[in-house]
């Protein structure tokens, strides 16, 4: 039993064998998954169980636009194609330019034949204006298992359209299994076309487990059959959640509809209310003050099946509901260091430095849509670009701040306490809350403003230079 | 300009239906790519390689299509490939010198002109 391992990167010259990631010479990466397939097209059961692993990598940028047919293999269980991308490459849960793409038009992204494989962190995208998929199996022999995880399904549809993100023939007998987990599925829609997210219906020949995936702006979310069992699955802003479930297969759904469609059980929600870090931009993390999804999962759906979330992240406790699972961004505590010489630092939670942590952040932003918290002994020292926190920004205990060129701005209070430090020499202090300084605390500003729209309380023995400016002071 | 990936033998399966749908066969369009791809030369077997003047990567992109057929499944209408491709490079019926270049290089630069009776619909047997 082997794993026979190739590398796919659409930035990669035509004509490699596809034996390392390189993008050039006689061992470079495959130009395609297409060319994989036809390179690797074999039966893995001769061998006694082998594994085609195709990893799919883009360092460059370049998408793949050429759509990928599987079929003429032989697998077994033991026997499966496997193709995934790099976990240090992946997309980051929302749609990623840089990353391994098959951005398709007028075409199915993968057709399947084969009963056993796996797909993993892959970003589908079909432009179409008739009937194609992310995912069509035409056929799946009985016993077949798939496996599908991490995945961004998305399409733009046009015309007489009826696109699917999965489709299958039809299968009244035999078992064939599908386990769907952690996908971001969106934009299946074309007016009231009978369009779907994950639709994996297709008889009763099939037997579907679907967890933990977030369906957006499908006409109905997941179409399934009898045996569709469903588990923390985030449907929103779909015209139907779901139909031809059974309803005691499912629980610990939610949707912003009235409807589940099947009998709402014990833990489903519905007509809940989703916050997503920026849905604009089709970022469907869960922001730290979502109501209706975080925590309201049931942990470990899968039995041993998965424990993390489409970002990589571990998922813990009661797990969220849909792909993410919320995590406070930018933990850096005890004596841990973190030196970021010139990108950006940010959290879609908050940013607590604690204890003898420091952070030096050389010249990009600090951001964090939570409280950014320096406490204990911590420093953080930002060179070149702006701090900024829609929630607080406390200083507290012996900890410092250096701020050298850009602005330092809190949603919230900015509290100095303690003995405290902060200098920052060049730009404005703004907190849309109070600014307290107190204790011991010292802070330094030598050419720029200091202001806040609640009151500037000075208290102690503090030591402060430059100007102050407080509304309600 | 554009390029073509071209399969370079003939796939078979012990399953007539797999070995006629879905094996790839002898002068089977893979991929095609613009004339500004890097190729290794070259190329790794089983692929060989045709850059054609005259000709652009929109225009060959076509010789990716399978043979497919409509089919209706729960009421929607389906697409059902027939075979991999639906065109094909007759490469037993090229003129020697480019065939021999071909295979002993794996990489061959024609004109579309020189080349184009040679890609041929599988079904109706009329080369471009």
């Amino acid at each position: 039993m082997a794993t026979i391992t190739r590398y796919v990167d659409p930035n990669a010259a035509a004509g490699g064998d596809g034996t390392t990631n390189g993008l050039s010479g006689s061992t470079c990466a495959y130009a395609s998954m297409a060319i994989w397939e036809a390179a690797q097209q074999q039966d893995l059961t001769d061998g006694g169980g082998d594994i085609a692993e195709c990893i799919c990598d883009s360092n460059g940028g370049a998408a793949d636009t050429t759509n990928v047919i599987i079929d003429g293999w032989t697998t077994g269980a033991d026997s499966y194609i496997w193709i995934h991308t790099p976990t240090s490459s992946r997309h980051d849960g929302k749609w990623n330019t840089s990353k391994y793409r098959l951005t398709i038009t007028s075409n199915n992204c993968i057709t399947s034949y084969e009963s056993f494989i796996r797909i993993d962190g892959i970003q589908m995208h079909v432009t179409s204006s008739a009937n194609h998929r992310a995912f069509s199996m035409p056929t799946f022999d009985d016993g077949g298992v798939h496996y599908y995880s991490n995945l961004i399904i998305r399409a733009t549809l046009s015309g007489t359209s009826v696109g699917t993100g999965f489709s299958a023939t039809t299968q009244s007998t035999g078992t064939r299994t599908r386990h769907i987990w952690n996908c971001v599925v969106y934009d299946w829609v074309n007016g009231t076309n009978a369009c779907a997210g994950l639709s994996v219906s297709n008889g009763n020949g099939y037997t579907n487990y679907l967890y933990n995936n977030t369906l957006h702006n499908c006409y109905t979310g997941i179409v399934g059959n009898s045996k569709t069992h469903t588990r923390n699955n985030l449907i929103r802003s779909c015209n139907t959640a779901t139909s031809g479930l059974t309803a005691g297969n499912q629980n610990y759904n939610a949707t912003d509809n009235a409807s589940l469609g099947y009998t709402a059980q014990a833990n489903d929600r519905t007509s809940q209310t989703f916050t997503f870090v920026d849905e604009a931009n089709d970022d469907f993390h869960l922001a730290s003050s979502d109501s209706g999804a975080k925590d309201f999962g049931v942990s470990d759906p899968g039995s041993g099946l998965f424990s993390d979330d489409i970002d990589g992240q571990t998922r813990s406790g009661s797990w969220d509901i849909g792909a993410d699972e919320y995590v406070a961004g930018g933990v850096i505590e005890g004596q841990a260091s973190l030196t970021q010489d010139a990108h950006a630092v940010s959290a879609t939670g908050e940013m607590p430095l604690s204890g003898g942590a420091s952070l030096s952040q050389g010249n990009a932003s600090l951001s964090a849509i939570g409280d950014v918290a320096i406490t204990g002994a911590a420093a953080l020292v930002q060179g070149g670009n702006s701090i900024s926190a829609t929630g607080t920004i406390p200083i507290t205990g012996t900890a410092a701040i250096v701020q050298d060129a850009q602005s330092i701005s809190s949603a919230g209070t900015m509290l100095i306490a303690g003995v405290a430090a902060l200098q920052q020499d060049s730009n404005s202090l703004n907190a849309a809350g109070t600014v307290s300084i107190t204790g011991e605390a010292s802070m330094t500003q030598t050419s720029h403003t200091l202001s806040a729209t609640g009151t500037v309380g000075i208290v102690g023995t503090v030591l402060r230079s430059r100007m102050l400016m407080g509304i309600g002071r | 300009m554009a390029i073509l990936v071209i399969f370079g033998r003939n796939n078979t399966h012990a399953d007539p239906v797999k070995n006629a749908r879905g094996c790839w066969k002898l002068g089977d369009v893979v991929d095609v790519f613009d004339d500004d791809k890097p190729v290794v030369r070259p190329p790794a077997a089983p692929f060989y390689v045709v850059k054609i003047t005259g000709v652009t990567k929109a225009q060959v992109e076509k010789y990716l299509a399978p043979e497919t057929r409509a089919v209706t499944v729960e009421g929607r209408e389906e697409i059902e490939v027939l075979r991999r491709r639906l065109y094909g490079l007759s490469v037993a019926d090229i003129p020697a010198a480019i065939r021999n270049q071909l295979q002993t290089n794996r990489y061959v630069e024609v004109s579309w002109e020189q080349i184009r009776q040679y890609v041929r619909n599988k079904l109706t047997g009329v080369g471009e």
